[in-house]
């Protein structure tokens, strides 16, 4: 069954300079924070206060394409119909680590051996994950109930109309 | 074509007559619209012609360019184009949810939001559609949740 939105190339396009330009902006406040300290360990930092040097840009341009590219795929009707929302954010939540942890490990964005930055990549994930999955679930909740409660509405509405 | 209008005050009912050599699918999409103002669709199964009360209708699928009405028991098809249900059949419940459905309100068994503000609506056929986000607002308002 074909009920997709029509979906161009520009629609994904400007979801991966979103997540790009977000990115970005994230990593030069911390190249301004860290980066000094942290240029002898990490390819991101490699500039140090400079900021992000452009080899770096491009990598976290591949991993936003890719990632808006899962996206793409967990989010289709198909998907959606087949899968609870919980498995398709397990999967996509799953898929961006993996995607990730290749590129910290192809490019040295931190040592692969040291345990702290994998503590830390965990920990900002972990937490900006749970924050936006809770507020995700509880939004959903109360919309559900919402749309339950005037569904209930209209059809009590049809009917009397019907019986009249 | 010539078009004649009797207005009566002593016509009991709306009596229309339609003189033709023979039915041609544009007469019959003219008699399709009369019908529904009398709730009734016109629609076809295996070569025949059924008038079906819209209110058995669950929704109305477009594929190339070819629209499907699902009702609990039986497929039938339309002459109709998805834009023209859509407005004729608004008054009677019927939203579109996305490119290519029309649902029935009344047939809707129940509605979850999504991410990415779609919203899986599953028929009371059991039927499962997802409302794109477009028209995903355009149902909440419908239900004055929004």
């Amino acid at each position: 069954m074909n009920m997709e939105e029509k979906r161009t190339i520009f629609d994904y396009l400007a979801q991966v300079m979103i997540i790009f330009g977000f990115t970005t902006l994230l990593l030069n406040i911390f190249c301004l924070v860290f980066g000094a300290s942290a240029r002898d360990i990490s390819a991101i930092f490699a500039l140090g206060a400079q900021g992000v040097p452009v080899s770096v840009s491009f990598q976290f341009l591949c991993v936003s394409a890719l990632l808006t590219g899962a996206r793409y795929v967990f989010f289709t009707d198909r998907i959606i119909k087949q899968m609870p929302a919980w498995l398709r954010c397990i999967c996509m939540l799953t898929f961006a680590v993996i995607i990730i942890a290749v590129f910290i490990i192809l490019f040295h964005w931190f040592p692969a051996d040291m345990w702290q930055p994998w503590l830390m990549f965990f920990c900002c994930f972990g937490v900006s994950f749970a924050g936006s999955f809770l507020f995700v679930t509880l939004k959903e909740k109360t919309e559900n109930r919402r749309m339950e409660e005037a569904l209930r509405r209209l059809k009590e509405a049809g009917e009397d109309k019907a019986g009249k | 074509m010539k078009v004649e209008i009797i207005v009566d005050d002593k016509a009991e009912d709306l009596h229309v007559v339609v003189t033709c050599k023979h039915l041609t699918p544009d007469i019959e999409k003219i008699l399709g619209t009369l019908r529904m103002m009398d709730r009734q669709l016109t629609a076809k199964k295996n070569g025949e012609i059924y008038l079906l009360d819209i209110a058995e209708v669950i929704y109305i699928e477009s594929i190339d360019r070819k629209c499907f009405v699902y009702t609990s028991k039986e497929v039938y098809e339309s002459d109709f184009r998805l834009y023209e249900l859509e407005g004729q059949l608004e008054e009677f419940g019927f939203l579109r949810v996305s490119k290519s459905f029309l649902i029935h309100l009344q047939k809707v068994q129940s509605l979850k939001a999504d991410i990415n503000r779609r919203i899986r609506i599953t028929m009371s056929n059991g039927e499962q559609i997802i409302a794109s986000r477009q028209y995903a607002d355009e149902l909440k308002k419908r239900l004055g949740v929004i």
